[in-house]
């Protein structure tokens, strides 16, 4: 453990670059605040990176280096924010490389940053916003319930505090890797291994997610006879409880899928919704 | 009343503001609730509205910048309402959840004002002028990032009497659908998330979870340990095969050696 404990990746610093690795992890924090279409969180990238290009290019002789610098990591990129650190080590060691390497081409960072926002996104955004969270409203709804302040506090600190473990350890141990870490990833071929994990536990927690949260429940009554009266979802229930919710979100994201966009299936699902109830259906 | 009303804007500020930094996931109604309770000098009622509208809202994600509904207008204004204006939890939570989709307009028009400055911050990098850039990109979301406050505080302060007229003539139709839309919209998000990790032959594990959860009713931790106990079992078992694989090339780059000889 000890190598690649945070204290382990500190060695062989000076105090001076451990500085500038703080300071771009603590800066990490406000990386997509400006988050907009045209180029999501790539100037937070810039941001983050700027006290470390500063120092990797300082004075007015360098003036070149660093604006060039600063507009390679200001390009359009994406990461859960839970990743955050894993890219801008990454990214400051590459800086690093092309300043100590002129052979090293500085383009091979933005094909990195590219590459990264797809795996990253898809499974963070899986594991930080569905299973952890999840995870821990599950354990603070109960307290919050009941009135208690204790669901808001216990809900940050489960949350958060191995969160920021993370986000930390992974600035350092990406620093220290540098480029390797991708070719590592790559060769080693373990990377759609563990985004097929990570998917799998992402499915898990979805398919549960639907089963609780998405209920469509039919008011509609067919008349069998003149006594009895026969409700429709009642008997949807008797064969497997929440079917609807699961067709619905299945054909929400087939839809996605075929390139139609939420905001148009929010606006329909509000239409129907209102209409449904007026005739009542739903 | 003014005093109170610059309190709740606050927290919508500072919620706002937090929802675009590494602690973007504090924009949930359980916490955003208790904190504008306890602000507001009620902790109890805040989180027990948080934990109703935390499990309303439970499955809504927010990803690549969508979102379902806006959580945190939501959570301070139902606090509000119940707070403030007298109302209990349930009308105040379903007054404050169409608001809340209300709200999502807000969203692109937010995204489209960054976008805005993206020339300016372009031209300001690229004549080196860094400390300009770097405190224009903090101060202006802080400056946008006011303004669901402003809209909360108006309402609030000078909009009561309307508000309260509003509320209580609310047509049937809107405050029943509401109920039905609201708990439907959680599947735009999931659909959404589906997209990023669906494979085809990944769909037994949705089956599995969406089986467990309604007809055995299983809890939301324990529903966990099966997904992470199941995912385990396929990552050990994928790096056997690439371990394997591995151990058949390097013998079989030996042979070959050995034939050279």
């Amino acid at each position: 453990m000890g190598k690649y404990s945070i204290k382990g990746l500190k060695e062989g610093y000076s105090e001076e670059e451990l500085g500038q690795i703080r300071s771009f992890i603590r800066r990490n924090m406000l990386q997509k605040m400006d988050y907009n279409q045209i180029r999501q969180e790539g100037f937070g990238c810039g941001w983050s990176l700027l006290k470390y290009i500063k120092w990797l290019y300082p004075g007015e002789e360098n003036k070149q280096k660093r604006v060039e610098a600063m507009q390679r990591e200001t390009v359009f990129y994406n990461i859960t924010t839970a990743f955050n650190t894993l890219g801008i080590g990454l990214f400051a060691s590459m800086e690093k490389e092309v300043k100590e390497n002129p052979d090293m081409d500085p383009g091979i960072i933005n094909n990195v940053k590219a590459a990264i926002i797809g795996p990253a996104c898809g499974i963070g955004d899986s594991l930080y916003q569905v299973t952890w969270r999840v995870i821990c409203a599950s354990i603070a709804i109960p307290f919050a319930l009941e009135g208690s302040i204790l669901g808001a506090l216990l809900y940050l600190l489960i949350f958060y505090v191995p969160m920021t473990y993370i986000f930390i350890w992974l600035g350092y141990y990406s620093y220290r890797m540098g480029s390797k870490l991708i070719t590592n990833v790559y060769q080693s071929g373990l990377l759609p291994v563990f985004t097929k994990a990570a998917n799998i536990v992402g499915m898990v927690m979805v398919g549960s997610l639907i089963a609780k949260q998405v209920n469509v429940n039919l008011a509609l009554q067919i008349a069998a006879s003149e006594e009895q009266v026969l409700s429709v979802q009642s008997a949807i229930d008797g064969i497997i409880p929440g079917l609807l919710g699961l067709l619905l979100t299945l054909g929400i994201f087939k839809a996605i899928r075929n390139k139609i966009s939420p905001n148009v299936i929010m606006l329909a699902i509000f239409a129907v919704g209102i209409v449904a109830t007026y005739f009542g259906i739903l | 009343m003014l005093v109170k009303a610059l309190l709740i804007a606050l927290v919508q500020y500072f919620i706002d503001t937090c929802s675009w930094t590494y602690f973007d996931q504090i924009r949930r109604p359980i916490f955003i609730a208790t904190l504008a309770g306890l602000v507001l000098g009620d902790v109890t009622t805040g989180a027990i509205i948080g934990g109703m509208l935390e499990v309303i809202y439970l499955g809504v994600v927010s990803i690549g910048g969508v979102t379902t509904t806006d959580l945190v207008f939501s959570s301070t204004f139902a606090v509000a309402l119940s707070i403030l204006f007298g109302y209990d939890a349930e009308t105040a939570i379903a007054v404050a959840i169409p608001m809340g989709y209300i709200c999502l307009l807000w969203h692109p028009i937010r995204m489209t004002i960054h976008s805005l400055f993206v020339p300016y911050k372009d031209k300001l990098i690229a004549e080196d002028k860094l400390t300009q850039f770097s405190i224009f990109h903090v101060v202006e979301p802080l400056i946008v990032h006011a303004v669901p406050a402003v809209f909360l505080f108006l309402g609030v302060y000078l909009g009561q009497d309307v508000l309260t007229y509003l509320i209580d003539h609310m047509p049937v139709l809107i405050t029943s659908s509401v109920g039905t839309i609201a708990k439907m919209l959680p599947a735009v998000g999931l659909g959404i998330l589906l997209n990023y990790i669906w494979d085809n032959s990944l769909a037994i594990y949705l089956i599995l979870g969406f089986a467990l959860s309604s007809v055995l009713g299983v809890s939301n931790i324990f529903m966990a340990i099966v997904a992470v106990f199941l995912a385990t079992l396929d990552f050990q078992r994928e790096k056997n095969m690439i371990d394997l694989k591995n151990l058949a090339a390097a013998s079989a780059s030996k042979e070959d050696e050995e034939d050279i000889f």
